[in-house]
């Protein structure tokens, strides 16, 4: 199975963990990897390959970070070598969304610029504001300009009411997937331009090492 | 005091279980019995290629060469491929495993087999596995594995990789420790796919063997790859002119003491909402309390035991506390927001005035570094890498940043008990130095009788504190304290039990009675220091032979090694 590493970020009252949580739960495998506890929690879920048609399964690590300021310089320790990460904002916060750019801007900065980690800005508690429509305190337009200026993608939902939150994941499996494939196929080609031994790498058993898939 | 000697002073037992009798399975042996089934270490130096000479010279003798090109730096490692390449072709030749019928290793194992029995079960049932059984880890099942006749070339190349790792002279770099034993495990995986009963069996059971055999090479080389105590042989050897201490061993030890240092200052002052820790009651408080107990035990067992893997677990247990904490209090959430902070408040609340050995900073990393990392499962590296970022916040932690580092709304009042912990702190080294001074004052005392004695020609036996520290050691014991230091400093435990037995033997000494006492006890120093090389064998064995060749200490170990 491929496995991927996805870093969670973003203050601590924005309810960050409430997103993976309602992710896990809710899929069809229950979480049951966890043996420790819950900041760190593993959740798979199924693909369609769009060329062959078949169904695969991908799995996430999902690597829960302290949001509070005070251990904001412990983050890069938890995002390196992650192949994602959801960034999130409260939007009913005004100060939020500068934090979480801040994140991301930071998370940029410090993997690199030839990283291909995906990377997800999520503005929650879409619920609030369901119910009122005044307690927006960030538009839309806010969150999605930035998404789309810095190549992220960009969603609004709300964890409480399980809304929009499947996408997320199910979005960045996609993305992680076909970039997987490519590297395979990037792989084979120059082994068999070597002439080498055509299944060195290839056909290797997949280990547990979050980083052997996609790094 | 300098650094060496405060190092020098909290190191002072480091015990370690001898979890499923490592230490009776023995590993030393001639080379001599290793022809054909040699594994060598090499280490490409950019500057100058000479190689350590003892490696240099076995090479003639070995008929088969395998020789496992590794690189310093990462940038020459694509340069050295190739010749690993052909290193691996070599694999197929080695056929030969039908000689050497008289199984050295299970005759030697059958010796030595330390009749411990009792207390190695007492301390499987210490065995961290308690709390997180993460997978069947069973290291009694790959030993005898391992004494299947047809698997002796494993041994044999195990035995020549962990035997040229201790002969070796060299100070090695942590990051070339860890290569080279990357490079081992890599190297002896391939011959798992050769020889029986490792070729044939499953995928469960030949992933447990190579745990197994990370944790067999681990224990045998903690001494060397354990930055505390590749340190504090250092420091032992130091006198003689032996080069630097490698930079990022140092730089593990040093981070030891300043974490120490700052739970010193820190860790009785500090409170919950310093760090942002919140749905705390009275209530709960208590019960913190007694978790504490049970976190710190855990923390603790993690320096008794010697493989990264076993260590590991326990350090999970201790996060697993954190969270079964957090649970009980009724915390619906069970977020890092909830378990960092915890996780970063426990670390300050051990404990620090009695416990000066937790090394927390080398053991983290010595988990990370050696351990596998096909064996570090997602959420194990994950809590691993949790308690790395505790450490650092921790050993961050200055006066200067404090209010940064804390949230502290009384500034005043936090500057006021921060000072009050200084000034205890002060009073405890003062205490402290002066016990150290007493002490050495009481061993010179005592050392100075026994010369005289010695010079009175009285003393048949050869003072071993003479040959430790002494000037001139002749050669031939030299090469001798090399082979076994490694085990000296692994086995510190022993002195308590050496002092235990002082079996009364009629010997011809009883005539003088203050004579005798002298003689006792240096006796019991040279058991203590015998055992200490000689972890494997019984208390009893060594004192018959050392009781049959007089008391003499060099002939006593010249006897144990024909023996082995």
């Amino acid at each position: 199975m491929i496995q991927f590493k996805l870093v969670l970020l973003g203050d601590s009252s924005v309810g960050k963990s409430s997103i993976v949580t309602r992710f896990v739960k809710d899929q069809f495998d229950i979480n049951k990897e966890s043996t420790i506890g819950a900041a760190f929690l593993s959740q798979t879920i199924k693909l369609l390959d769009s060329e062959t048609n078949d169904e695969v399964a991908v799995k996430f690590e999902i690597w829960d970070t302290a949001g509070q300021e005070r251990y904001k310089s412990l983050a890069p320790m938890y995002y390196r070598n992650s192949n994602a990460a959801i960034v999130v904002y409260d939007i009913t916060d005004a100060n939020s969304l500068s934090k979480a750019v801040k994140w991301v801007n930071e998370l940029k900065e410090k993997l690199g610029d030839d990283n291909d980690c995906v990377i997800s800005l999520i503005g929650n508690k879409l619920d609030l504001i369901n119910e009122d429509e005044t307690k927006r305190a960030i538009s839309r337009r806010e969150g999605e300009e930035f998404a789309i200026e810095n190549g992220l993608y960009f969603h609004e939902v709300s964890a409480k009411e399980n809304i929009g939150i499947k996408d997320i994941f199910q979005e960045i499996g996609e993305s992680l997937y076909n970039q997987h494939k490519e590297k395979k196929l990037k792989n084979a080609t120059t082994i068999s331009r070597n002439g080498g031994n055509s299944n060195v790498e290839l056909n290797r058993p997949s280990t547990n090492d979050a980083t052997s898939c996609c790094s | 005091m300098s650094f060496e000697e405060q190092f020098e002073n909290s190191a002072s037992g480091i015990e370690h279980f001898d979890d499923d009798n490592i230490d009776g399975f023995d590993m030393n042996h001639d080379n001599t019995v290793n022809e054909g089934e040699e594994y060598k270490i090499s280490i490409d130096e950019l500057v100058n290629t000479k190689t350590s000479n003892s490696i240099k010279s076995d090479d003639k003798n070995s008929f088969k060469k395998l020789v496992l090109k590794d690189a310093k730096h990462s940038e020459v490692e694509s340069a050295s491929k190739s010749k690993d390449e052909d290193a691996d072709k070599t694999t197929d030749e080695e056929q030969e495993n039908k000689q050497q019928k008289e199984d050295v290793s299970n005759h030697s194992i059958n010796i030595l087999q330390s009749v411990k029995s009792k207390e190695v079960e007492t301390i499987l049932n210490l065995s961290p596995d308690k709390v997180a059984e993460t997978k069947n880890f069973d290291f009694k099942l790959f030993l005898n594995f391992l004494k299947d006749p047809k698997a002796e070339p494993i041994l044999k190349y195990t035995r020549s990789f962990i035997n040229q790792v201790l002969k070796s002279d060299k100070w090695y770099t942590f990051k070339e420790q860890a290569k080279l034993i990357e490079d081992f495990e890599i190297f002896i995986y391939k011959k798992f796919e050769i020889y029986e009963p490792f070729k044939l069996m499953n995928s469960v059971d030949l992933d447990n063997c190579k745990d197994c055999m990370e944790k067999l090479i681990t224990n045998k080389l903690y001494a060397r790859i354990f930055s505390p105590l590749y340190y504090s042989r250092y420091l032992k050897l130091s006198k003689n002119d032996i080069g630097n201490f490698p930079d990022d061993h140092l730089r593990l030890v040093k981070n030891d003491q300043i974490i120490w240092k700052n739970i010193k200052k820190f860790g009785s002052i500090i409170t919950l909402e310093n760090l942002e820790i919140h749905n705390l009651n009275e209530k709960n408080f208590e019960m913190l309390a007694k978790f504490f107990t049970v976190f710190n035990r855990e923390l603790c067992k993690m320096s008794k035991f010697r493989s990264p893997r076993d260590k590991l677990v326990c350090l999970l247990n201790s996060c697993k506390i954190i969270f079964s904490y957090l649970k009980k209090i009724g915390n619906k959430s069970l977020t890092a927001d909830d378990f960092m902070p915890l996780l970063v408040y426990s670390v300050l609340k051990i404990p620090a005035f009695n416990a000066d050995n937790y090394y927390l900073q080398s053991t983290v990393t010595y988990i990370e570094i050696i351990r596998q990392e096909s064996f570090l499962k997602g959420e194990e590296s994950y809590y691993l890498m949790s308690f790395q970022g505790a450490l650092q916040f921790v050993s961050e932690l200055s006066e200067e940043n404090m209010f940064e580092k804390f949230k502290v709304n009384d500034k005043k009042a936090f500057k006021n008990k921060f000072d009050d912990q200084l000034g205890y702190i002060t009073a405890k080294q003062l205490e402290s130095e002066e016990n150290a001074k007493q002490k050495k004052y009481e061993e010179q005392k005592q050392k100075n009788e026994l010369d005289n004695q010695e010079q009175q020609g009285l003393m048949t036996a050869w003072p071993l504190s003479g040959w430790f520290s002494g000037s001139s050691p002749s050669p031939n014991e030299e090469s001798l304290l090399s082979k076994f230091s490694n085990m000296m400093s692994t086995g510190t435990e022993e002195d308590g039990m050496a002092e235990k037995k002082p079996k009364e033997k009629n010997t011809n000494l009883e005539t003088q009675q203050t004579i005798e006492a002298q003689l006792k006890n240096a006796e019991k120093e040279d058991l203590a220091s015998l055992k200490e090389m000689f972890p494997q064998l019984e208390d009893s064995i060594i004192k018959d032979i050392y009781i049959s060749t007089k008391r003499n200490v060099t002939q006593t170990i010249e006897a144990i090694l024909e023996m082995l």
